[in-house]
């Protein structure tokens, strides 16, 4: 890493290790690459999460919700010149096939369709914070257009 | 600008005066920075604004809606090293002190705090696209007073 910014070799290769673990639902994996006092804002997510145990129990909820869930990017993440961080830009498909516990959502059968960045702060080489940032109206129309009429 | 992505200090220096004009409600400047064929999308309107002369339309919706409107910068903007684009963090602090007249949503008073990034895609050294991500539930609930 140079003195302020975020290494791009580093981030590459950081990245798409993330985003393979999301997809394999490896809650495991994602929990070992975030340090353990991190904090983790979704607006899909209510409060903060804090810590890499709270971080494994969301991914493993994620997975559960959405079994089919995929995260897909379509251009390499952005390193800050200034600071540890990284914005990473990402688009999620899946299926609600599982209750999603945050906010209370029963399976609805519908198909999750959003695009968003996420913004990754690190420290000694795990995200020690991290912020998302996406339309969450957006999401719950994709949802509730496409739940199985029942 | 380098044979693919874009050069930093042209990006900064072009945020700057995007934000200005913003933040002056000055919609004959934000269009300035555009091409005659910008798209501009983002969850508020659900549609996409195209060209130059709807980009001052579209300033004018948000400046009613919110006249002490700004957008505060917490960090440099972000360039590609791949192609000529930029993300663009930015927070947004607003009174909503006028009518939002795409949802017909009448003045509140309530206060907007949202963040969110800009997509800025560049031809010619100005802005040809624009997307903006953010969470219009929260904007929403602001301003309806609804969770």
């Amino acid at each position: 890493m140079s003195a302020q910014g975020l290494d791009q070799d580093f981030l590459d290769d950081f990245a798409p290790r993330w985003w393979t673990a999301w997809n394999e639902r490896d809650a495991e994996t994602i929990a070992a690459m975030v340090t353990d006092d991190l904090v983790y804002h979704n607006a899909a997510v209510g409060k903060d999460l804090i810590g890499r145990e709270a971080m494994f129990d969301y991914a493993a909820m994620l997975g559960q919700a959405f079994p089919d869930g995929r995260f897909s990017t379509s251009e390499p993440p952005y390193a800050s010149l200034t600071q540890p961080k990284a914005i990473v830009p990402w688009h999620f498909v899946g299926t609600h096939t599982g209750d999603f516990v945050p906010m209370g959502f029963k399976a609805t059968g519908g198909v999750l369709e959003v695009g968003g960045v996420d913004h990754w702060w690190f420290r000694d080489g795990l995200i020690c914070r991290h912020k998302a940032n996406f339309d969450f109206a957006q999401a719950m129309r994709s949802l509730s257009t496409t739940a199985r009429a029942r | 600008m380098t044979a693919a992505g874009l050069d930093q200090d042209f990006l900064e220096a072009f945020a700057e005066r995007w934000w200005s004009a913003w933040n002056s409600h000055d919609g004959e400047a934000v269009a300035a920075l555009c091409t005659d064929d910008i798209v501009n999308s983002g969850p508020a309107l659900g549609r996409d604004i195209q060209g130059r002369e709807a980009i001052v339309g579209y300033v004018d919706v948000f400046t009613q809606a919110f006249p002490d409107m700004r957008f505060a910068i917490p960090e440099p903007p972000y360039g590609s090293l791949t192609r000529p684009k930029a993300i663009v963090p930015w927070h947004f602090g607003a009174t909503h002190d006028g009518d939002f007249m795409p949802m017909g949503l009448p003045a509140s008073g309530a206060r907007v705090e949202v963040d969110g990034v800009d997509h800025w895609w560049f031809r010619d050294r100005l802005v040809c696209r624009r997307t903006m991500v953010y969470d219009f539930a929260q904007v929403l609930s602001a301003m309806t007073g609804r969770a």
